[in-house]
Formats: structure tokens, C-alpha cells, sequence
């Protein structure tokens, strides 16, 4: 039976479908005074959820219980016994790390302590089902603004999309609209040492002047020969350059346009690195993932390269936010 | 006005409502994901607004509220609004006589509807993966909770709207 639609009624809906259409045209413009709306909405919203979310708390904390109580007692018991091992050798490795930033900066490079970061709380996970955004709790106030990196000690997390005052959203890696130029690393392990022997031939020369007074004198000479074999540990090199970009939750990353076709450089448990070419809109020394699959594409030499990322994009808490724009220099010293 | 037609009392019930389902939405549905997915409460109570106070009123009173959730979201602004508009007029549109005897199919198709609506929307405007598969989980909880939540969403919905007023069912 056909519905009928008057003419009020067919009058709000096209109100309705014009409105939306503005809507989203005005904002696809990135209209100064729709984001100013959307700004202090947030605003005003914010003590709201912030309230909610306290009350709320306990029912969550009950929900993440029945849910993932045997899971997170093992976590735990695997994280006691991974955080005694990491104490013993944190000082060595922040010394490596020094070594490591003061070997980028003598090549030129800037390492990421160049520029100052800003902790923040992840306060939001996604409140519909195809946004890839979780929300942190600062804001343009503290000098965050769009595009910056966000991180957490085990890699790259996404980049900052819409700021407000004092909120921002984060749009996750695995978001298709996000692209990130990574150089693939092999680990030391998979690259040889490389041994050096140097051999130093010394010639002893006989005193002439002895010859030249007492011609009968008769002359010899002598040599002394040194082989020194040096071994250097190996240094982290990129094998592959590319373009990594999100699939989508529950999914991996890929790394297209590879610098090189085919290949037989890249491998599974290789690293996977921010690039940060000229203009990158990512310094090059966040940590992204580890390559987990390498297959050439169908009636193509290119390869698909799956990457996992090293940070646990579903379960952030604290993250930093780099002050990194791309061009901008960098100031010394972090805060 | 976006709420024209409303009477000032239901205008304001419906903000408190909007406001108060909004912070439920983005804390604690947020946070408990079944299977990934996002349980979808301001789409059961604009269907709600739809059946109960019909395509027009209901229309525009679903629109504001889903422009209301836009404002909030990081997403394209108007896709929420459109899809709960439309979903609300589509709801405010069935012959009340059908939907009193299968209301929780309406509810249940409805929210589906809601959600299908919304990815198609969405790809539309530029939001990639939107419409994956992840989508048919979406439509399939919207589904089941349209068809669990309609009757309070009914109540909450003539509440808002009809408070004072001789109810339309």
C-alpha cells in the first residue's frame, strides 16, 4: 500500500534534505563559523559527559570485569613479570637512545626529542560505528592543533583531527584517510656485520747515509706487516620506503607504493618506521609496527606489505601529542 | 526554527532529553561495545519521536536531535541529522493501525534502517569504510535494540511530545 506524502509533509522533508545538504556542504568547506558552533558545543557538552562519564565509571569497571576478567589477570601476571625484566636493561637502552639521537642529529636528522610533547588522557572512544576518532583531553589551549602526531611509548598512534578549546580528536591509524610515509627497517639480526681487515705493511728503510760514506757497506731492507680485522655492529637500514595507510578497524596496516617493485628485501618482523621526509606530516623516528605478511599483488610486481601496529589502538589511556608541524623548526628540549 | 510546531514546554523536554540520552550516548554506550559495534540510543528515540508524533513534527524534532549529536561528533556535520530525520518521518509515515500491532518490528526495522541509512549517508559524504561489514553487525544491533528499547522509547517519545496533549495512539 503506498504511503501518501501531502504536501506538509513532502515540504519537510525536502526542509529537511536542503538543510542536511548545507550541512554538510558548509562543513566539507571547513566553514569557519559552523567549526566555531561545533567548538563551543563541545564545549558547553563537555562538563555534561564528563559527569556522566563518573557516574557511569562503575558500570563499565563491572562490564570490563565479567568481560575480560581472566584475560586481564594473565595481562597483568605477564606485565609483573616483563616489567622486571625491562628495569634491568632501561638504562642501557636510554643510553643507546642517546647514542641513537646524537648519531641522527651528527647526519643531520632531528631527532624526536627535538620537539615538545604534551601528555593527554584518551577521555572518548568512538560514539558511532564508523568513526575512527577517540577524544583526548586537550586542547588548542595547550597549543594543539590539527595534524599534529600522537604517540604512545610503543609507537604512532594517528594524528589530531578537530581541536576545540580543551578537547581534540585523534584519528586513529587504522582510519583510511590517514596516510603515513614508513621506512620498512630490517633488524640488526637480519643484517651482517660488516668485518673490516685492514693490513698495514711498514717498511723499515735502511740508513743511506752509511752506503753513501762506506760504498762496501751493503744495504737490506725490512718490512713489518699488521692485519687488524675490525667488526662494526650493524646499523638499522631502510629497506623499503612507502606509503602506509589504514584499512579499517580489526584490520591491518598496509604499506603501498613501495620505492622498489617486488622485491625480496622486505620480510615478516621487519620494523616499520615514520619516514619523515621533507614536508612528512610525521618526524622521521616514531615507531609504527612490525611487518606481519608480504605477498605481490595479483598480476603485478608490487607488493602488499601488512603491518601490526606496535601501540594498542584499542585500548589507549595516556598519550603524547608532538608540537610537530610540518616545516616548522623544531624547538630543543622537550617539556 | 528547527523545531517549529513544537509547543515551548515539548521543546524544552526534548532538548533535556536530547541532552540526556547524548551524555549516555558518549559515555558509558561508548565504552561497552558489543562485538565492536556501538549501541545506537538516539536512533531508537527519534523512531520513537517518529511514531509517536508523527512524520512531521516528528521529522523535524528527530533532525534537531540528530544535529544535536552531530555537533558533537567529529564526523561530517548533517549526517546524523538527516538520517534520524528521515528515519523519523519514514516511522511517522506508517499507518498508526499497522505499526500498534507490530510495533516492535517497526522499532526493529526502523533502528536497522537507521543504521544502514547512516553508512550509506556517510559514504556518501566521504567517510571511507563506512559501508563494510562491520555495517551488517550495525544493522543487525540496531535491530535488537530498536526491537528491546522501543516500548521505553515510545514512552519517552510521548512524553516529550505529547505531554498535555490527547496522545495520537
Amino acid at each position: 500500500m503506498a504511503i501518501p506524502i501531502t504536501g506538509s509533509k513532502r515540504r519537510t522533508l525536502i526542509f529537511m534534505v536542503l538543510l542536511a545538504v548545507t550541512f554538510v556542504t558548509l562543513d566539507n568547506r571547513q566553514n569557519s563559523f559552523v567549526a566555531g558552533i561545533r567548538s563551543t558545543a563541545r564545549e558547553l557538552f563537555n562538563p555534561v559527559g564528563k559527569l556522566a562519564r563518573g557516574a557511569f565509571r562503575p558500570v563499565e569497571n563491572t562490564w570490563d570485569g565479567i568481560r575480560d576478567y581472566s584475560r586481564l589477570k594473565r595481562d597483568f601476571e605477564e606485565l609483573q613479570d616483563q616489567v622486571g625484566a625491562y628495569e634491568g636493561t632501561s638504562i642501557a637502552a636510554e643510553a643507546q637512545i642517546r647514542d641513537y639521537e646524537e648519531l641522527l642529529a651528527t647526519n643531520g636528522q632531528i631527532p624526536c626529542s627535538a620537539w615538545p610533547r604534551s601528555l593527554a588522557q584518551v577521555v572518548g572512544r568512538p560514539a558511532t560505528n564508523y568513526d575512527l576518532q577517540v577524544e583526548i583531553n586537550i586542547g588548542s589551549k595547550l597549543g594543539i592543533a590539527t595534524g599534529m602526531p600522537v604517540f604512545t611509548p610503543y609507537g604512532l598512534v594517528g594524528r589530531i583531527g578537530q581541536v576545540s578549546e580543551s578537547r581534540s580528536f585523534v584519528r586513529l591509524l587504522y582510519d583510511p584517510n590517514i596516510n603515513v610515509g614508513v621506512n620498512i627497517i630490517a633488524p640488526p639480526s637480519r643484517i651482517a656485520p660488516t668485518t673490516t681487515t685492514t693490513t698495514t705493511t711498514i717498511a723499515v728503510i735502511p740508513d743511506t747515509t752509511l752506503a753513501e760514506e762506506d760504498p762496501l757497506t751493503s744495504t737490506t731492507t725490512s718490512s713489518t706487516t699488521t692485519t687488524t680485522t675490525t667488526t662494526i655492529a650493524p646499523l638499522p637500514v631502510p629497506v623499503e620506503h612507502g606509503n602506509l595507510r589504514g584499512q579499517g578497524p580489526d584490520q591491518p596496516l598496509k604499506v603501498e607504493w613501495l620505492s622498489s617493485r617486488g622485491g625480496d628485501k622486505v620480510r615478516v618482523g621487519d620494523n616499520v618506521r615514520t619516514a619523515g621526509d621533507d614536508q612528512s606530516l610525521f618526524p622521521g623516528c616514531i615507531p609504527v609496527g612490525k611487518v606481519t605478511g608480504v605477498e605481490t599483488r595479483k598480476g603485478s610486481s608490487q607488493l602488499d606489505v601488512t603491518v601490526e601496529p606496535s601501540a594498542n589502538l584499542d585500548r589507549l589511556n595516556f598519550v603524547w601529542v608532538m608540537v610537530y608541524l610540518p616545516g616548522e623548526p623544531s624547538t630543543a628540549g622537550g617539556s | 526554527m528547527l523545531v517549529a510546531g513544537l509547543h515551548e514546554s515539548a521543546a524544552i523536554r526534548l532538548t533535556l532529553v536530547a541532552v540526556v540520552l547524548l551524555a549516555v550516548q558518549f559515555s558509558i554506550l561508548s565504552e561497552l561495545r558489543p562485538a565492536n559495534l556501538v549501541v545506537d540510543l538516539i536512533a531508537v528515540l527519534c523512531a520513537g519521536l517518529g511514531s509517536e508524533a508523527g512524520p512531521r513534527r516528528g521529522g523535524r524534532a528527530a533532525f534537531f536531535v540528530g544535529l544535536a549529536f552531530d555537533l558533537l561528533l567529529p564526523t561530517t556535520l548533517g549526517v546524523k541529522a538527516l538520517t534520524y530525520g528521515l528515519g523519523a518521518f519514514a516511522v511517522g509515515c506508517l499507518p498508526v493501525e499497522r505499526a500498534r500491532g507490530l510495533r516492535t518490528l517497526t522499532f526493529a526495522g526502523a533502528c536497522a534502517g537507521m543504521a544502514l541509512g547512516e553508512g550509506l549517508v556517510a559514504a556518501i559524504f566521504g567517510a571511507e569504510r563506512a559501508v563494510s561489514l562491520s555495517l551488517v553487525g550495525a544493522i543487525v544491533l540496531g535491530a535488537v535494540v530498536g526491537a528491546g528499547l522501543g516500548p521505553v522509547a515510545t514512552r519517552v517519545a510521548r512524553w516529550t511530545m505529547m505531554a498535555g496533549e490527547r496522545p495520537r495512539l
